[in-house]
């Protein structure tokens, strides 16, 4: 039997990963960091279509209520989504600061090229 | 030799001219570079008033991405060596001098002058001379050589060191964990005993109270670091 929250979950994954697919197309998100998300939503997604699953893995791993493996897969997914961004975040800093110290050395020499010019 | 004096500065507008004109009397031939990390006083007005050299920087980057930037000038104009004294004047010009000798005599790549090694040097609060002590100990231990002041930002560089630290100069804890990357990857470090003055002016970077978080964070950072795999001759040329 099909209750409306499980027709409303579907919805409302597929709508995610219409929207992530959307945001890569208009490029405001990169390729490159787009995986875990379409990934995410797809899990998503698969554990609205298919309620039975959380029970299926309850039971593999001897979880007692279903719904706290819902809120496992979550926060681990957040923990993850965190964590690479962390990383993305951190090899930004190391371009910008190079990119600054490229700018210091460049200013250097173009000032002292203009003390050569005058 | 072809020497350059690296000065990290920011916001040192009351000690810079003091320590330019003290580098310039012990060390006359060499280059003096001022890298201002984006200060918001006139420190880079005074620097390009006695007519040196400043690299400035277009964001604040910290301690550790202001002196790889003179490492980076010191590499891209050919340097033979190169010598790191703090803008904020309490490294002593006159003590470079020291720090070179095992640097000219090719008997290290890096030189690290201790306040710890000489005894009529300056002292610390409590707290920072315990947490240097922690780390110097530590240090010491990964590296297998006597670390005494790990801490210290007055350095000399050969050329080779240069080269290296040009591309993999740390950024969060820059001292501590360059002696250690430095280390992991051959070169010879060495410490010489100088003396120090207390600061001058300003505020130091590190507050008796933040001392023993940052000697936790430090000390974290070096165990990790040590882990680090050395970096290939090859990607170091």
């Amino acid at each position: 039997m099909i209750s409306p929250i499980q027709v409303i979950s579907v919805f409302a994954s597929l709508a995610l990963i219409a929207f992530v697919i959307s945001l890569i197309r208009r490029r405001k998100l990169r390729e490159e960091y787009s995986i875990l998300w379409i990934a995410g939503s797809a899990v998503l997604a698969l554990f609205s279509a298919w309620r039975s699953l959380v029970d299926i893995i309850a039971r593999l791993v001897g979880v007692a209520y279903a719904p706290a493996i819902l809120l496992l897969i979550g926060i681990f997914f957040g923990v993850l989504m965190f964590l690479h961004i962390t990383v993305v975040v951190s090899r930004h800093a190391d371009q910008n600061k190079t990119l600054a110290q490229e700018i210091a050395l460049l200013r250097n020499k173009i000032d002292e090229l203009e003390r050569k010019v005058r | 030799m072809k020497l350059v004096v690296i000065i990290p500065a920011f916001n040192e507008s009351s000690n810079i001219a003091r320590v330019i004109s003290e580098t310039k009397s012990s060390q006359p031939s060499a280059k003096i570079v001022v890298v201002n990390d984006c200060s918001t006083d006139d420190t880079e007005a005074i620097v390009k008033s006695v007519n040196e050299t400043a690299l400035s920087l277009p964001c604040n980057l910290g301690i550790g991405g202001a002196v790889q930037t003179g490492l980076r000038f010191a590499q891209d104009e050919g340097y033979e060596a190169a010598v790191q004294v703090d803008g904020d004047g309490q490294h002593i010009p006159s003590e470079i001098e020291k720090l070179m000798t095992p640097i000219v005599r090719g008997e290290a790549d890096v030189v690290i002058g201790s306040r710890f090694l000489s005894s009529d040097s300056f002292r610390s609060t409590f707290a920072r001379r315990v947490g240097i002590r922690i780390l110097s100990v530590v240090n010491s231990a990964l590296t297998g050589s006597r670390i005494t002041d790990s801490t210290s930002g007055f350095r000399a560089y050969n050329r080779r060191a240069i080269c290296f630290l040009s591309e993999h100069y740390p950024q969060d804890y820059p001292e501590p964990i360059a002696v250690i990357d430095l280390f992991r990857n051959g070169y010879r470090i060495v410490e010489v005993p100088v003396k120090m003055r207390e600061r001058q002016g300003g505020t130091s970077s590190i507050s008796a109270v933040k001392s023993i978080y940052y000697m936790t964070k430090v000390l974290v950072a070096s165990l990790i670091a040590f882990t680090r795999k050395p970096v290939s001759k090859e990607a170091q040329k």
